[in-house]
């Protein structure tokens, strides 16, 4: 069972009602599904939150229909991930609108401790991925879900989600080849 | 990233994925920030989706027109039968053809009305008087 947080939905499986349920899967995935959907849009803080919230309403909703053929947070992340996607092309369609070029930039925020510069070249680079390798790679190098628990979410095989993060991490480690900051400073 | 798959990597992969994760992060949630959150959720969760009423009401109608067509006459829409003739007698078309053929019979100079059942008249003439007369 995929768990990340203090309350385990074990905990709360007999109970039956849909509130309590529901109430244990925000408290449980809140933080991890908004970091989740944060590194696949590009590093977006309140998108990422909307997405999350979005698709914590979708599961809210659809509850009464779940029948526990899955784990509820493997489930919950299969519509977080298809928000995400869902998000991620509406965005795209209206950048062509728009006439933006690029996607929007990370959050500014002075306190952030890490190099908003850094951020934006590795948002850039996951960017330019095709969506099943930037979903894998997010999920299991980033996130620690297992291959096995990452192919039951994005619906694949677990020997396909192997050779997703196999190119996405080549294609990572040439695109950002020169930034110091993740090499260990071996190249420039 | 988990022991088993970071088995599966070299040293060097292991340390650029280790970097990249911890460069490539949100700040943490902060409490007012969660507080925000789930407040947030609360108020979308209680707001009832247009959707919602939008579909028992429009299914209400349908229902409602349903029942009223197949409900008898009187209660129910006009008879087919009736609603035909209505139908012809409005219609501007045909009212115009029946004052021109009254304009024409009491006009002519000979008894139109006595033509027959139009065995003497062409073809063309045969299926306009089938269809007028």
């Amino acid at each position: 069972m995929i768990e990340a947080g203090v309350i385990s939905l074990d905990m709360v499986a007999g109970a039956g009602e849909r509130e309590e349920r529901f109430r244990a899967l925000v408290e449980s995935h809140r933080e991890r599904a908004v970091r989740l959907v944060w590194r696949l849009l590009g590093g977006d803080r309140s998108a990422a939150e909307d997405v999350a919230q979005d698709a914590f309403l979708r599961a809210y909703r659809g509850l009464v229909r779940f029948r526990e053929e899955s784990s509820l947070a493997t489930w919950f992340y299969r519509i977080l991930l298809r928000q995400a996607e869902s998000h991620r092309r509406w965005r795209a369609v209206r950048a062509l609108w728009t006439a933006e070029t690029e996607a929007e930039p990370a959050d500014p925020s002075p306190s952030l401790p890490r190099d908003p510069v850094v951020q934006r070249r590795i948002a850039t680079a996951l960017n330019r991925l095709p969506a099943g390798q930037r979903q894998a790679f997010v999920l299991v190098h980033m996130e620690g879900f297992t291959v096995e628990e990452s192919a039951a979410l994005l619906g694949k095989a677990a020997g396909t989600v192997k050779s997703h993060l196999h190119r996405a991490l080549q294609a990572l480690r040439a695109d950002l080849a020169d930034l110091r900051e993740l090499t260990g400073g071996n190249r420039t | 990233m988990n022991e088993r798959q970071r088995r599966d990597l070299d040293t060097e992969e292991q340390a650029f994925v280790a970097r990249l994760t911890e460069h490539y992060a949100p700040p943490a949630m902060t409490p007012a920030r969660r507080a925000a959150f789930d407040e947030r959720l609360a108020a979308r969760l209680a707001r009832r989706s247009p959707w919602r009423v939008a579909v028992p009401a429009l299914a209400g109608v349908a229902a409602a027109a349903l029942v009223w067509l197949a409900v008898p006459w009187p209660y129910g829409p006009t008879p087919p039968e009736t609603a035909g003739v209505a139908a012809v007698a409005g219609s501007g078309e045909t009212a115009t053809v029946f004052a021109a053929y009254d304009w024409f019979t009491s006009a002519a100079p000979v008894d139109v009305s006595d033509l027959g059942d139009g065995d003497d008249l062409p073809d063309d003439y045969l299926a306009i008087s089938e269809i007028f007369l």
